[in-house]
Formats: C-alpha cells, sequence, structure tokens
C-alpha cells in the first residue's frame, strides 16, 4: 500500500500558515486530508479532519544527543492509520517557534510512522516584509528557512522588487535548494505545496533546479547558512561513507540538513543522499548518461560550520587521478 | 484445487469485516469484543452460535478496550469519549472530553475504571468523585495493581504509581528516562514494567526498586501476556514470542527468555496465553496464527499467513477460547481447551 504523504507547515505567528490551512481545507480538491493543528483557532473544518496536538519532543535514548522526536505526532499517526478510511495526505501545523528537526526525525526513526507515511516536504510560510527582521533577531526562522523545501513569501505585494531580491538572495544564502514561491494570502497552487516528494531521493534532482547553480553572494553573515561542495572526479565510495558518517556523528548537532547527488567511483548510477540531523539515508537514482558531464555536489546547512575542514574532507575522497574511472 | 481448510476453519469461527481490528478482549465472564477502526464494536457473549453483533459506539474509530468491571466492556474513541458498552449492547457514557482522544481505557474487578486523554488520568468509581491526575507529558499506557488500590501510569520519563481511592495518596515515580508507551503489573504484583519507544523493555521490583531493561527486541514491543499463573510474561516485536520467566523473586534477572514460535520471515505482533498453562498463541504481521506449548515445545498452526497482520490477541478467563484480530478485518475465535 502506497505511503500516505505528510507536509510539515511552519513560519512565525503572523505569516500566514492559518491562511494556507484554511486554503488547504476549504479548496474543492477532491482529497482528504488529515491536519495535525496545535490549535483549532480559526480553522473551518469541512470535509476533512482536523485533530489537535501537543507539541511534545522526545530525546531518544539512542547515543545521540540531538535525535529528538514528536512523541505526540507518532501517537496520533499511528491513531489516524488505524481508521477506516484513507488520507491523501496528512499535514502537521507547527508553533511559530518550532524547530522543524524533531518533526522531520520521527519520520526517519519511528517504525510504526515510517511504515504507513513518509515525509514530503517541510514548506515555511514567511512574511516578505518581516523576514529580515526575523532573521537578525530570532534563531527559528533561520532554522525554518533552513529546513524548508518550498519557502512562501507571502504579502508579496508589500515589498518592492528591489527587496524581493534581497530576501531572495538571503533565502538562497540560507539554503541553495529550496524552492522560492512568492504569494499574497498564500494564493499559490496547492500542488506547490502538496505531493512534492521532496524527501524522496528519487525526485530530489528534478525538483531543484537551484541545487545544481553555483553558490550565491553573501550579503549578510548568518548564523546559519550554507557550505556547497563540489567534485569533478569521482568520489571513492568508502572513503565518503566514512567520512560522511563522521562529520555527521561529530557534528550533526550543528548540520540541520545535507543533501548530496554523488558521482561514486564504478558506479553507473547517481548515488542520492539526504540527511536531517545525525539521521541519513542514501541510495542509487538514475544512471548517469553517457553525454552528461559526472560530477558530484554535497550541500551543507547548518550552524558554524567550517567551510574549510568540510572541504578538506570531502576533497579527501575524490578518487586519486583523472584517469581512474577508465581503470575501475 | 482447493486449499486444505486451516484447523481455524474446521474448528473455530472466522470474520470478515470492512475495518482494522484494534482491540480483541474478553471479560470476566467470558464474554467476547472487538474494538473496530471505523468506530464500532463487535460484540460476541459466551457461548453464542451467532456472528458477533455490531454496535456503534464511536464517531470515529476506537482506540482501546478493556473489559468492564462484573461484565461488559469499557471502550475509549478518538471523539473523546469513554463508553461502558453492556453485553446486551446498551451504551453508558461513562466521560465526554470534547476534541480529545481518549487513548487508554482500563478497569479493575473492584469496580474502579480508568480512562486517559492526552495527560490526564481520569479515575472512576461508583458513590465516590472523579479522581484526576495530571502528567508531565501525555500518558502512554495504563496499569491496575492486581489489588486495584494502585494504577500504573507510564508517560516520557517513567512510570508513576498513584492511588485509586484517594486524591491526596502522594504518588510514586518510577524514574527512567525516555518515552514509555505501555506498562502491565505482575500477577504477584511484585514487578511493573514498561514498554518503551527504544525497543526494549523495563522493570522494577517493587520492593526494592532494583530494576531491570530486556532488550534485544526488533521492534516496538505492543503486545504483551502473563500466562501459566503469571509465572511468565510474553512479549511480541521479535522474530519468536519471547517469554521472560517470573516465578522466583528475582524475576528474569539472570535468565533467557524462552524463545516459542521462532519464525524467520515474520515478526511476532500480537501474544495471549491461557491464564493457567504454559500454551501461548502467537500471531504475525504476515497474518499467521500459532499455538506453541512452551513445556513441550510442540506449536500448531492454525491459520496460516493472509488477512492482515494480527494487531490483538485474547485468550478467555476459563481457558476455552483465543481470538484474533488483524489489521484487514479479519477475526477470528478457536477453541483452546483439552
Amino acid at each position: 500500500m502506497a505511503k500516505v504523504p505528510v507536509t510539515v507547515l511552519t513560519g512565525y505567528l503572523g505569516a500566514g500558515k492559518t491562511t494556507l490551512l484554511n486554503r488547504i481545507l476549504s479548496e474543492d480538491h477532491g482529497k482528504r486530508y488529515a491536519v495535525i493543528v496545535n490549535e483549532f483557532g480559526e480553522l473551518g473544518i469541512d470535509n476533512d479532519l482536523v485533530v489537535g496536538a501537543d507539541e511534545e519532543v522526545f530525546e531518544m535514548n539512542n547515543g545521540c544527543i540531538c535525535c529528538t522526536v514528536r512523541g505526540d505526532l507518532i501517537r496520533i499517526i499511528s491513531g489516524l492509520m488505524k481508521r477506516i478510511e484513507r488520507f491523501d495526505a496528512v499535514i502537521i501545523e507547527t508553533t511559530g517557534l518550532a524547530d522543524p528537526a524533531p518533526v522531520a526525525q520521527t519520520f526517519f526513526v519511528d517504525d510504526d510512522v515510517r511504515s504507513k507515511t513518509e515525509l514530503d516536504a517541510v514548506v515555511t510560510v514567511v512574511d516578505a516584509k518581516h523576514l529580515p527582521a526575523r532573521l537578525d533577531d530570532s534563531p527559528e526562522a533561520a532554522e525554518q528557512v533552513a529546513f524548508a523545501d518550498v519557502v512562501v513569501l507571502n504579502k508579496i505585494d508589500l515589498v518592492d522588487a528591489d527587496e524581493r531580491q534581497a530576501l531572495e538572495r538571503r533565502i538562497r544564502a540560507i539554503n541553495p535548494y529550496t524552492r522560492i514561491v512568492a504569494a499574497n494570502h498564500c494564493d499559490i497552487p496547492l500542488e506547490q505545496v502538496i505531493g512534492l516528494g521532496a524527501f524522496d531521493l528519487e525526485r530530489i534532482i528534478s525538483l531543484e533546479p537551484e541545487f545544481l547553480s553555483e553558490e550565491h553572494a553573501h550579503e549578510h553573515d548568518e548564523q546559519v547558512k550554507s557550505i556547497s561542495l563540489t567534485a569533478t572526479r569521482p568520489l571513492l565510495p568508502e572513503r565518503f561513507d566514512r567520512w560522511i558518517a563522521d562529520v555527521l556523528s561529530i557534528d550533526g548537532v550543528n548540520i540541520l540538513r545535507c543533501k548530496g547527488i554523488l558521482d561514486l567511483l564504478g558506479q553507473e548510477r547517481r548515488y542520492v543522499f539526504q540527511s536531517v540531523h545525525m539521521l541519513a539515508n542514501g541510495t542509487s537514482t538514475q544512471p548517469w548518461q553517457p553525454d552528461e558531464a559526472r560530477h558530484s555536489r554535497l550541500v551543507f546547512i547548518g550552524r558554524d560550520l567550517d567551510a574549510e575542514k568540510l572541504q578538506a574532507g570531502f576533497d579527501a575522497c575524490v578518487a586519486a587521478s583523472p584517469s581512474s574511472r577508465e581503470q575501475a | 484445487m482447493s486449499q486444505p481448510a486451516t484447523l481455524l476453519e474446521q474448528r473455530g469461527h472466522q470474520w470478515q469485516w470492512s475495518a482494522y481490528v484494534l482491540s480483541a478482549c474478553f471479560d470476566a465472564a467470558n464474554n467476547l469484543a472487538f474494538a473496530l477502526g471505523d468506530g464500532s464494536l463487535r460484540l460476541l457473549p459466551a457461548g453464542s452460535q451467532q456472528a458477533p453483533q455490531r454496535v456503534e459506539v464511536h464517531e470515529g474509530m476506537a482506540l482501546s478496550m478493556a473489559a468492564a468491571p462484573g461484565e461488559g466492556f469499557v471502550s475509549g474513541g478518538d471523539d473523546g469519549r469513554c463508553v461502558r458498552v453492556a453485553v446486551d449492547d446498551t451504551l453508558h457514557d461513562l466521560a465526554t472530553f470534547p476534541g480529545r482522544w481518549v487513548d487508554h481505557v482500563a478497569s479493575h474487578s473492584n469496580g474502579v475504571v480508568a480512562c486517559s486523554e492526552g495527560k490526564r488520568l481520569h479515575l472512576y468509581a461508583e458513590g465516590r468523585d472523579e479522581i484526576v491526575r495530571e502528567f508531565p507529558s501525555t500518558v502512554g499506557g495504563i496499569c491496575f495493581s492486581p489489588d486495584g488500590y494502585r494504577i500504573a501510569v507510564a508517560h516520557y520519563g517513567g512510570v508513576t504509581l498513584c492511588a485509586t481511592r484517594s486524591a491526596d495518596a502522594t504518588p510514586v515515580p518510577l524514574a527512567c528516562p525516555g518515552s514509555h508507551l505501555s506498562v502491565t503489573w505482575s500477577p504477584n504484583a511484585r514487578f511493573v514494567l514498561s514498554a518503551m519507544q527504544e525497543d526494549c523493555l523495563r522493570g522494577w521490583r517493587l520492593e526494592d526498586n532494583d530494576d531491570l531493561v530486556m532488550s534485544g527486541y526488533a521492534t516496538k514491543v505492543k503486545s504483551w501476556s502473563w500466562f501459566n499463573g503469571g509465572r511468565y510474561l510474553a512479549t511480541s516485536g521479535s522474530n519468536c514470542a519471547p517469554c521472560w520467566p517470573f516465578k522466583g523473586r528475582k524475576g528474569p534477572r539472570g535468565c533467557a527468555p524462552e524463545t516459542p514460535g521462532d519464525n524467520q520471515s515474520a515478526l511476532v505482533t500480537a501474544v495471549a496465553g491461557d491464564p493457567a498453562h504454559p500454551i501461548l498463541g502467537i500471531g504475525y504481521d504476515d497474518g499467521q496464527v500459532t499455538v506453541a506449548d512452551i513445556q513441550s515445545g510442540q506449536e500448531v498452526i492454525i491459520k496460516p499467513p493472509g488477512d492482515g497482520a494480527v494487531t490483538s490477541m485474547a485468550w478467555s478467563p476459563n481457558g476455552a477460547w483465543l481470538a484474533f484480530g488483524t489489521d484487514a478485518g479479519f477475526a477470528g475465535l478457536f477453541p483452546v481447551s483439552g
């Protein structure tokens, strides 16, 4: 049975999360959603099921200090999956100040949740006018952008073209592979926020055109930022495995997300990799085409990242000579 | 060519419904009920030759069910209701919590009924005021002590033992970091055990708080059953059904569990044992149901794989019947005496 996709909705109070939720709930989309909210507030409930949650963040006793999960979500999602009706999607609203990591990690860690549902995307709604101030004064705002597969740049009419450009640059400096969608009153097609498969390794490449573009200029000295590593020669698989496992186990607390598309020595398929803090998964996907330039790209998003050390470690995984592929 | 009839088809009864079977439960008078994901209960009075009777109880789904004191059942649902269901299918609302989920229910033969919604535990007894206790996090599971004077409550950070007849008595904390998802009290009253998010059991010997860890499970332990006069606790969560010995004063400390039902291709998802004998019903995630004698080692498959994963299992108090249900709405009742 196909797994039910789960969309996580984050964003500061007043950014427009409730507006988006109301659109999801009221629009005539012919789908049945289960929505897990913090407060019932002004939600119009029609055909869909709305469940109230208490954000209970639990530490896991698995020797990984950053591994926290949402206990209440495990309980609610396990319950939802036993109901007689099937849901087309589950949408989880988080509180304005919430760290998205425990929600995302719940979908990596818990067997029951993982067997019936899969994380589809983290969607962060931001207020175009107020985002710069939020990024300056609160680490949570930057984390929410860092985790986002989609940033809904809401209330776009309140900023001019220059402000908008600066804002998009700033978002990309934090998170180069997020998709930015501009909106007023969250008036965006729902298919741009639901059913994206952003955590689906098979779809990572096609979904993130920005991922492959060059680095963006940094105007602000962001606390949360991204580091992009590239290699044009293949990587040694075992060395890369060992290195990335070390990096995530030592610096996983500060690495919020990591995604990569890699050319591994001796493998005809792209290896796609992603992580949330210390929890990682990877798989081989589409084959490289004969006329295609093979390369590896890996992006880390996090706090206090040591760019030189990451670069050196990554470089050490690159196969020694350009001719090594021919020999392999 | 048609398949040979299964033991269940030859000797027992089986039904196919359209919703997830969450719970199978016998009351003290051996009446049987199944709680379903469509909010209904299916009632089968002891000795009835009819199909179970459908009783509409909850708006959404039933989340938990227990035998009621005396006869009948108590059911909690995601419509926020805690309902007493009599065997003649009359309903009586014990409590309603609008917008909440009643996650757990339990009862004791002394007449006390307990339910939890979110972080709160509610205790009801005739002729007394309701007792409410709030915990720092959502209640994972509840279980009465054998004498009914106390109730164990599992939550994040451990288990708390509370008095059932007084709101003033100081609760006893049994601390252990992590998320505790359910709790059980040994029939000899000496041990309390909890099942954790981290695929293990924790336990406490109450006389001296000596604590136990039972690990090695492949997944969370969601089903367990005291059987053979309380000498064993059978558990799900592995490729076999580990049965921990609780014969002596030390409990399972230093002892390996019995491991009936070894199956390389499926995980045990539900267990229920004969209250008086060393015989255990074992249900798997592929739908197979086996009955195992853990003394002789003899095992009999009463139902082959298929029809969904076994979610719940119960052995009748008189030792005569084994009932089970699956996540695909299949339910069975098998005569096990003799």
